[in-house]
């Protein structure tokens, strides 16, 4: 089932598979539920960009667009739109 | 930052107002994918011609792609060998002398049948009552003219391959994956038409990439303006008036400034060109084909069509309006379903 708290585990995941985490951040994140997440503030490139939505689009099994990270820019947001998609 | 997402505004109504009252006309728009909008004319300009401003890497990001999902894209990495578009350096600028060459001899041809084309595919405009300017006008005029430049007849599977979605970086592994067949499709067809060498197959391949779209565009942009305008109506048609390719994408190779906005290394620019047509600046409208390194090859090709299209819509002395406009899913091509107008 696509819960919220579901997504946040999908996403923290991908951002781990993208180098973008380390395994230490990522388990001290999802312990914290309300902890929220700046995408941005990991300082990824346009590359990483390109696997993250990899990442994400054969953890979800559909079509991930760069405009829904855009618009919903942290962990939670993400989660949120992931999990009503 | 302003509220219209950039993916919106090449297809936006009203857009030669929309640009004029944009406001900031630069802005980031994603901090996540470090992408900024230019929609400033000048700005635009300047950064066309740029040395600091790449075509982004997609070599590397198919690099990555292939690492991740183990599959090979062999027909985009053929088509980034192939277009100019991706290319810099010696053989950027060997392939684009080949090109202008190709074209040339393809004018040539084209120029002894472009009045009768013209008036053909203009005729369904001399009815009164409801025309499909996209369906039953431009498409196939875009169509014939392409059989021309390369040497085949097109087919409708052909022409809805959507081969110009290649150009944005920013592409889910599913549309990669889309484009590596759509591709592949291309090169069996060229392949399979009258022999030639990897130039000619190149130069075919840059038609096919550029031209669905943007003559297209020229087309139904003139056509729609002329209808939906009541002080245009009985105006000749002169110069374009949209950029056949309404946004391009650039990628930052050395921190720089242009005006009052500082880039860095690596962030990633959607470059809104169709902005230097609505300029209430003339001289802004000549880089509507782009500017730089990279501007377009097909220029003078474009501006022969144009004239003759041009020439034969004015002839026709239209009254009519617009009835209903119906746009395919795209964030950077205008793309169309179904354009009807009323001819009166």
């Amino acid at each position: 089932m696509k819960t919220e708290d579901n997504m946040r585990v999908l996403i923290v995941n991908a951002l781990v598979d993208v180098k973008a985490l380390t395994a230490d951040a990522a388990k001290a994140l999802l312990k914290n539920d309300a902890q929220n997440l700046e995408l941005a503030s990991l300082g990824i490139d346009s590359m990483a960009v390109i696997n993250l939505c990899n990442a994400l689009e054969e953890g979800l099994g559909r079509e991930v667009e760069i405009e829904e990270l855009v618009e919903h820019s942290t962990l939670n947001s993400l989660a949120k739109h992931f999990a009503n998609a | 930052m302003n509220s219209i997402k950039s993916y919106e505004l090449h297809t936006a109504p009203n857009r030669r107002q929309l640009f004029s009252e944009l406001q900031p006309k630069v802005w980031r728009e994603s901090d996540i994918a470090r992408q900024w909008v230019v929609a400033d004319p000048e700005i635009c300009i300047a950064m066309l011609r740029s040395p600091n401003l790449v075509m982004p890497d997609q070599g590397k990001a198919l690099d990555l792609l292939e690492k991740a999902t183990g599959q090979s894209f062999e027909n985009l990495r053929l088509a980034n060998r192939f277009l100019p578009a991706f290319m810099e350096g010696p053989e950027h600028a060997e392939l684009r002398r080949e090109l202008a060459t190709y074209l040339m001899s393809a004018l040539k041809r084209l120029d002894e049948i472009l009045p009768d084309l013209t008036e053909q595919h203009l005729s369904p405009l001399k009815t009164k009552g409801i025309v499909d300017i996209y369906n039953a006008v431009a498409r196939p005029f875009v169509c014939d003219i392409l059989s021309v430049l390369i040497g085949q007849k097109l087919s409708n599977e052909i022409l809805d391959l959507q081969l110009g979605n290649i150009f944005p970086l920013y592409k889910g592994p599913t549309q990669w994956r889309q484009l590596n067949a759509d591709y592949g499709v291309a090169l069996e067809f060229l392949r399979d038409g009258p022999e030639c060498d990897e130039f000619d197959l190149a130069c075919k391949l840059c038609c096919l990439t550029f031209g669905v779209d943007s003559f297209s565009i020229l087309f139904v942009e003139a056509m729609f303006e002329l209808f939906e305008s009541e002080t245009l109506r009985n105006l000749p048609i002169e110069f374009p008036r949209e950029a056949g390719v309404p946004v391009t994408f650039r990628s930052v190779r050395e921190n720089c400034t242009f005006g009052e906005y500082e880039f860095t290394r690596g962030d990633l620019i959607r470059l809104q060109i169709q902005a230097t047509s609505y300029s209430e600046n003339k001289s802004h409208h000549t880089s509507m084909f782009g500017a730089g390194m990279h501007s377009c090859v097909g220029r003078q090709l474009s501006l022969k069509i144009w004239k003759h299209f041009a020439e034969g819509v004015n002839k026709l002395d239209l009254k009519g309006e617009i009835v209903s406009r119906n746009l395919g899913h795209s964030h950077f091509w205008t793309r169309y379903n179904a354009v009807e107008v009323r001819v009166m």
